[in-house]
C-alpha cells in the first residue's frame, strides 16, 4: 500500500503574512509540520504539471495573503444570484473533503489547501461594498465557503466564529456558510446571529458514501442541522447537486422522507435544489485529467457554458423533488436552479 | 520507471552495482537500466543536464517517469552534518533568485532541507549559504517539470563537506563512502517509489487502447469523434472493469452514411 504524507505535513507560508495573528494562531496548531517560507502562494499553487487528485492525498497548506479582487459578485450556479447584492468571497481555496462532483477541482491548478490570513481585508471589502449597494433595498449576501468548508476546518482555522461576530456587527449583511460538516459544536456556544444562514449540503447516504468523499454520514450532519435549529440558527438546506443515479427516484424519496421527519419544518428558512451542473471549462479540464469518476463520462448537454444534464429530464427530476418538498414546505421556500 | 540523475562517476557507482544495472550502449553518454530503474549521468554543473536529460525522455516517453537526482552537497556545519542524506524540499538557483518547490507526496524516512544552486564550487564557507549547496538541482528540477509531472520529480542529497575543500579529503572513494552505508535507506526509497508508480495506472488497459485505435482506423474518425469515443470508454472502463468491448461494429463502412450509423451505435453501446 502506498504510504502518502499525513495531511499538513507541510507548511509554505507568505513571508508577508508570516507574522500576522492569524497566521502566527494557525502554525501554532501544527508542530509537526515542515515550514517552508516562500514569496507568493501562486508559485506553489500556480506551478504547472501539478495533479490535483494526488495532492489531495497528502494536503499541504499555504497560508497567504488575497489581494484584490476581495469580493465576486454571485455566479450564476447559486440560487441566490438574482439578488444584486449577492456576492461571495474566498477566506480559503479548497476543501478537507473531495467530492466527486465538485467544480474545484476544474477551477483550481492543485489540490493544496490555501489559507489567506489578511482576515481585516475581507472585512473591509465588505464594509466598502455595504456602503455602495446596487439595492439598498435589499440586503448584501455573501457566501463566505462557496469554494470551500469552512466549517469543516474551524478547528484548524477558526474563521467561522470571526465572520459571526463581524457579520453581527453590520447591519443589511447576510453571511451565507455553506457546509457538510458535523462541527456545529464548534458554534455551538456562539449566540445565534440572524445576519448568518447556515446552509447544509445534504444528500442521500448511498450518495455520501460513494460521492462525497471525507464529508460525513447524512446522520451527522443531521444532527448537526437540528442542533443548530433548536439553538435558533437561520438554517438552510441544499440538496444539490441531486445525482440521477440508478433508482434515485426511490433513493430521494426515501431521503426526503428520512430528513423531514428528523428536521423542524417550521424553523427552516428555506431549502435549495439543483442538479449535477458545472462550468464548461472546468468539466472539460477534470475529465481530460482522466479522473477516475464515472460521472465526468456520462451524456450531458451544454447551455451557456455549462454542461449539465438535457433540459427535460433535469426539469422532469427536479419537479418531481419539488414536488416531494413540498408536502413538507410551502413552494415559496424551495429555490431552485433549473 | 525510476530514473536516478548523479553527476559524479562516485556517486553513481555505488547505485549502479546496487541495484545491477547494465549500460545502455544506444547513449553517446552514460545510462544504465535494469528492470525499471534508469541511472542517467548529468555531468557536473549545469551544462550537460537539458540535453541529457531529454535526451533520455524521448526515448523512454511512454514510459511512467519518476525522476530521481541523488547527490553529494556542500552543508554548513552548524546546520548539518557530514554523511546525513536530506530530501529537498526547496531549491533555489542562486543566478536567477528563482526557486523551485518539489511536491513530496510520498512517506519517507529522510530529513527535509532546502538547497541552493551554484554556478561555481564554493571553496570557504561562508554565512551567505545556511541551506545545502549543489551545482544541478535547479536545472534538473528546470528540465523535468516540462517533461512529467512535479511530483514525479525528487532529489536526495548527501552532505559532503562544509563547502571548505582545504580540510577535505575529497576523492571518489570518499564520495563512494558516504553513499554507501546510505544504500539500504535509498532502496527503501526506491521501493515506494515503484510501488507509487505502479498505483498510477491509466484507466484504459493495453487492449482496450488497441480497440481504440481499430475503430479509429476503420471508421476515419475525425479528431473530436476520436475524443468523444475515447471518453466514453474510459466512463465504460470505470463502470465495467472487467466487461469485453463490443466488437460488432469494428468493420469498414460500406459509405459516409454507414459510417455514421456505426459511430452512433457504438457510441450508444458504450455509453453509461
Amino acid at each position: 500500500m502506498i504510504k502518502f504524507q499525513s495531511k499538513f505535513s507541510h507548511i509554505y507560508v507568505e513571508k508577508q503574512i508570516e507574522n500576522l495573528p492569524f497566521s502566527k494562531l494557525i502554525i501554532s496548531k501544527f508542530n509537526h509540520s515542515k515550514i517552508i517560507k516562500i514569496d507568493h502562494y501562486k508559485d506553489i499553487f500556480n506551478r504547472v504539471r501539478q495533479d490535483f487528485q494526488v495532492q489531495k492525498e497528502a494536503m499541504n497548506l499555504i497560508l497567504a495573503r488575497k489581494t484584490e479582487p476581495l469580493l465576486y459578485p454571485a455566479s450564476d450556479m447559486v440560487q441566490d444570484y438574482k439578488n444584486p447584492n449577492s456576492f461571495y468571497n474566498t477566506p480559503i481555496l479548497n476543501c478537507l473533503y473531495n467530492c466527486e462532483y465538485c467544480f474545484l477541482q476544474g477551477m483550481y491548478p492543485s489540490g493544496n489547501l490555501v489559507v489567506f490570513t489578511n482576515e481585516l481585508d475581507f472585512y473591509n471589502s465588505i464594509d466598502q461594498k455595504l456602503s455602495m449597494l446596487e439595492d439598498p433595498n435589499k440586503p448584501m449576501i455573501v457566501s463566505i465557503s462557496y469554494n470551500t468548508d469552512l466549517l469543516a476546518m474551524e478547528n484548524l482555522f477558526p474563521m467561522v466564529s470571526r465572520w459571526i461576530e463581524f457579520a453581527r456587527t453590520r447591519k443589511n449583511l447576510i453571511i451565507e456558510i455553506r457546509t457538510k460538516s458535523s462541527f456545529f459544536h464548534s458554534i455551538k456556544d456562539m449566540k445565534p446571529s440572524k445576519s448568518i444562514i447556515l446552509s447544509w449540503t445534504l444528500s442521500p447516504e448511498e450518495i455520501c458514501k460513494e460521492y462525497e468523499i471525507g464529508a460525513p454520514p447524512l446522520l451527522k450532519r443531521l444532527n448537526a442541522v437540528s442542533n443548530a435549529l433548536d439553538k435558533g440558527w437561520r438554517v438552510r438546506l441544499c440538496f444539490d447537486p441531486i445525482l440521477l443515479i440508478n433508482n434515485w427516484e426511490t433513493i430521494y424519496n426515501q431521503f426526503i422522507d428520512d430528513v423531514f421527519s428528523q428536521i423542524k419544518t417550521d424553523k427552516l428558512r428555506d431549502v435549495t435544489i439543483g442538479v449535477f451542473r458545472m462550468n464548461k471549462d472546468y468539466f472539460n479540464r477534470i475529465r481530460k485529467r482522466e479522473s477516475k469518476s464515472a460521472l465526468y463520462y456520462k451524456n450531458y448537454v451544454i447551455e451557456e457554458g455549462t454542461v449539465t444534464l438535457e433540459k427535460n429530464e433535469r426539469q422532469e427530476a427536479l419537479n418531481k423533488i419539488e414536488r416531494k418538498i413540498g408536502h413538507y414546505l410551502p413552494e415559496d421556500k424551495i429555490l431552485m436552479w433549473s | 520507471m525510476l530514473c536516478i540523475l548523479s553527476a559524479l562517476k562516485a556517486e553513481s557507482d555505488p547505485l549502479i552495482n546496487y541495484f545491477k544495472l547494465d549500460k545502455d550502449p544506444s547513449f553517446s553518454f552514460p545510462v544504465f537500466l535494469n528492470n525499471g530503474i534508469a541511472l542517467v549521468a548529468i555531468g557536473v554543473g549545469k551544462k550537460k543536464i537539458s540535453d541529457r536529460i531529454n535526451s533520455f525522455f524521448l526515448k523512454f516517453k511512454k514510459e511512467n517517469i519518476y525522476f530521481l537526482n541523488i547527490g553529494i552537497a556542500g552543508g554548513h556545519s552548524e546546520h548539518s552534518k557530514i554523511g546525513s542524506c536530506y530530501l529537498i524540499n526547496k531549491i533555489q538557483d542562486d543566478l536567477t533568485k528563482k526557486s523551485f518547490y518539489p511536491d513530496i507526496i510520498i512517506k519517507h524516512c529522510f530529513k527535509e532541507k532546502d538547497i541552493i544552486t551554484v554556478e561555481t564550487p564554493i571553496s570557504n564557507e561562508s554565512n551567505r549559504y545556511y541551506s545545502l549547496v549543489d551545482m544541478e538541482a535547479s536545472e534538473i528540477f528546470n528540465t523535468c517539470k516540462n517533461l512529467v509531472l512535479i511530483h514525479h520529480i525528487a532529489f536526495l542529497k548527501i552532505v559532503s563537506d562544509y563547502t571548505n575543500f582545504e580540510n577535505q579529503e575529497f576523492d571518489s572513494f570518499y564520495i563512494k563512502n558516504l553513499i554507501n552505508p546510505l544504500l539500504n535507506k535509498i532502496s527503501t526509497y526506491v521501493f515506494d517509489i515503484n510501488l507509487f508508480l505502479s498505483e498510477e495506472k491509466s484507466i484504459l488497459t493495453d487492449a482496450d487502447t488497441l480497440w481504440l485505435k481499430n475503430i479509429s482506423d476503420l471508421l476515419s474518425l475525425t479528431a473530436s469523434q476520436n475524443q468523444i469515443i475515447r471518453y466514453k470508454l474510459i466512463g465504460y472502463r470505470l463502470k465495467n472493469p472487467n466487461k469485453l468491448l463490443p466488437q460488432d461494429t469494428i468493420m469498414t463502412p460500406k459509405s459516409k452514411q454507414h459510417q455514421k450509423k456505426l459511430f452512433e451505435k457504438l457510441n450508444d453501446q458504450i455509453s453509461i
